[in-house]
């Protein structure tokens, strides 16, 4: 047992399995980097570089490749074990053991940032407010009630669980003590709403004169705007109502229930952020005699607990709060005339790690000074020492 | 922070329901949003992606042989003419003047790479009825002799409407009868 033991040790922590997991990362990247031209950004960063296993074609044929997950967890593995624990400890090697350290941090940034992080966008006219973020890449069902007093319950349905399974064409929902069940068919990542004319047939229902278009997934997947057919099913009565639900509609679908008033919408996904931020002043300063932006600024005016404090958000110049960093982004609308009505874009980031790359790189730069300082300080003495 | 996120895993049978987690008090107040909008109102016009179809507004007479296809975000009305592939007619609306009547046949031109056009040359240009007024029908050709493009710009009401067809030269002009008994017929209903 203790000569298996030894034998995976050294398997582990080898050199030999750092070159080849290395190479793996390399190959996932030009792997990666070449699907980006077909598939987009974002369905190249969940394909290959967040997935344990994946499948690449390689023309007609498709052959699994471990994905950077799973590579990255066994480079882990193969640092801590031939890295940090079976390494000869000596001051000789207290450089390389701390460098070995640094990059184990920065493994682990990544895990926390794909673990625990979640970004998206706040974009704001000024004079406008908001206390959450959306995520461009996803959406979220959700079902409010208005009730008589004013006040407003909410249930959200997170996109996982309302997109049907893979040979299925519709999701039935319930629960939440809610008087009905939905039922949601026809979903589509990007669809845009058409009106019915009278001199060509669809396929699908059409409601009030419109009807929802699949269209094909964008390679931009921000620019995805997803739809689906909704149906209400009263649970007293099965009694049913049918609607349209679509992620860039201006006011939600709104039915009553057993008495009771709901607002259906099919949006971004939304989170909370501890704090409001109102847009004060968005500020371009374009090239001399160009359009094109030298740089854009935003006065903010952020509200944390009733505290106010201006802010001057501007490109690498964040706000960083709770746990949360807010950039700035980009600006429009892109065409906008002389005088036009601007808006600004933050980009939002709430990730625990935010640091710990910095921090990672600092540990690896002091170890490497240290490990080739000793050996530039021996040379010098063994050369003083010839002399 | 609101929660109320859907606690089930998917399930993958169907009939089975996916659970809707309980719902959370959240902020806000009820007159917030519009209740009970619309479906136009819902899906507006100004709507970033959304298309409404002006087909509904139109009237027109399809000409024999042409076979509709359902309208895109630039094509408000849609066809494949003829037998052959790829011969096809449509028709765009732009508000105002949609850029004016010369720089857009000059577009047509740059897609075919074929001479643009001088002023001189859109004043002695056919015209037909469309929408109760003058339309400019432009006929154009490619320098190699394969392709052509047949189009008519009018004015109706506050927009400009455009009718293209395009295709090899051969079935493009011998559609021509049929694509200006279309542009004529089309009538706004508004």
């Amino acid at each position: 047992m203790r000569r298996v033991m030894n034998m995976l040790a050294r398997a582990l922590g080898s050199l030999g399995l750092s070159c080849c997991l290395l190479s793996l990362l390399g190959l996932l990247t030009w792997l990666g980097t070449l699907e980006q031209t077909k598939s987009g950004l974002y369905e190249v960063q969940r394909k290959y570089f967040e997935s344990f296993v994946l499948l690449h074609d390689f023309g007609p044929i498709s052959l699994p490749l471990p994905g950077a997950n799973l590579v990255l967890s066994l480079l882990a593995i193969n640092l801590i074990v031939g890295g940090v624990v079976r390494i000869q400890k000596s001051r000789r090697t207290a450089g390389i053991l701390i460098a070995h350290l640094g990059i184990l941090l920065l493994l682990a940034a990544g895990f926390v940032k794909w673990r625990f992080s979640n970004d998206g966008q706040i974009t704001l006219y000024e004079g406008q407010r908001a206390d959450y973020f959306d995520d461009p890449y996803r959406y979220e069902l959700a079902i409010v009630e208005h009730r008589e007093s004013g006040e407003l319950f909410e249930s959200r349905v997170p996109q996982e669980i309302f997109t049907p399974a893979p040979g299925s064409d519709s999701v039935r929902l319930a629960g939440g003590g809610l008087p009905f069940a939905i039922e949601i068919e026809h979903f589509a990542r990007n669809s845009r709403v058409m009106r019915k004319g009278p001199m060509f047939e669809v396929q699908v229902p059409v409601i009030d004169g419109f009807f929802l278009r699949e269209e094909a997934v964008a390679k931009e997947a921000e620019a995805n705007i997803a739809g689906a057919y909704l149906k209400l099913v009263d649970a007293a009565s099965g009694e049913a109502e049918q609607a349209i639900v679509w992620g860039a509609q201006a006011q939600p679908w709104t039915a009553k229930c057993g008495g009771r008033t709901f607002t259906f919408d099919l949006r971004r996904e939304r989170h909370e952020l501890p704090f409001a931020i109102e847009l004060d002043k968005f500020a371009k300063v374009d090239h001399p005699g160009t359009g094109i932006p030298a740089s854009f600024t935003s006065d903010v005016t952020v509200d944390e607990a009733g505290s106010e404090r201006p802010l001057r958000i501007s490109m690498n110049e964040p706000l960083r709060s709770q746990g949360l960093v807010v950039y700035q982004a980009s600006w429009g609308p892109q065409n906008a005339g002389p005088g036009a009505r601007l808006f600004s874009t933050f980009a939002v980031v709430r990730n625990p790690a935010d640091r710990m790359p910095l921090a990672a790189c600092v540990v690896i730069a002091c170890g490497l000074l240290l490990h080739f300082g000793r050996k530039l300080g021996g040379a010098l003495r063994n050369r003083a020492a010839a002399q | 922070m609101a929660l109320g996120l859907g606690a089930c895993a998917p399930s993958g049978e169907a009939g089975v329901a996916r659970t809707i987690a309980a719902p959370q008090r959240i902020a806000g107040e009820s007159g917030s949003q519009r209740l009970f909008a619309s479906s136009a109102e819902r899906f507006g016009m100004s709507m970033p992606g959304a298309v409404t179809s002006v087909a509904a507004a139109f009237e027109y007479t399809t000409p024999a042989g042409w076979r509709a296809r359902p309208p895109t975000d630039m094509r408000a009305i849609n066809f494949e003419v003829g037998e052959a592939a790829g011969t096809e007619c449509y028709v765009t609306v732009l508000g105002g003047d949609g850029g004016g009547a010369l720089a857009n046949i000059n577009c047509w031109c740059g897609q075919l790479k074929a001479k643009p056009w001088s002023d001189e040359q859109l004043d002695a240009a056919p015209r037909l009825t469309m929408f109760g007024a003058d339309a400019v029908l432009v006929v154009l050709g490619d320098e190699g002799g394969e392709r052509a493009m047949i189009g008519a710009l009018a004015r109706s009401g506050s927009r400009t409407v455009f009718v293209k067809l395009s295709g090899l030269r051969a079935d493009v002009l011998a559609q021509q009868a049929a694509f200006e008994t279309f542009c004529k017929s089309l009538k706004s209903q508004a």
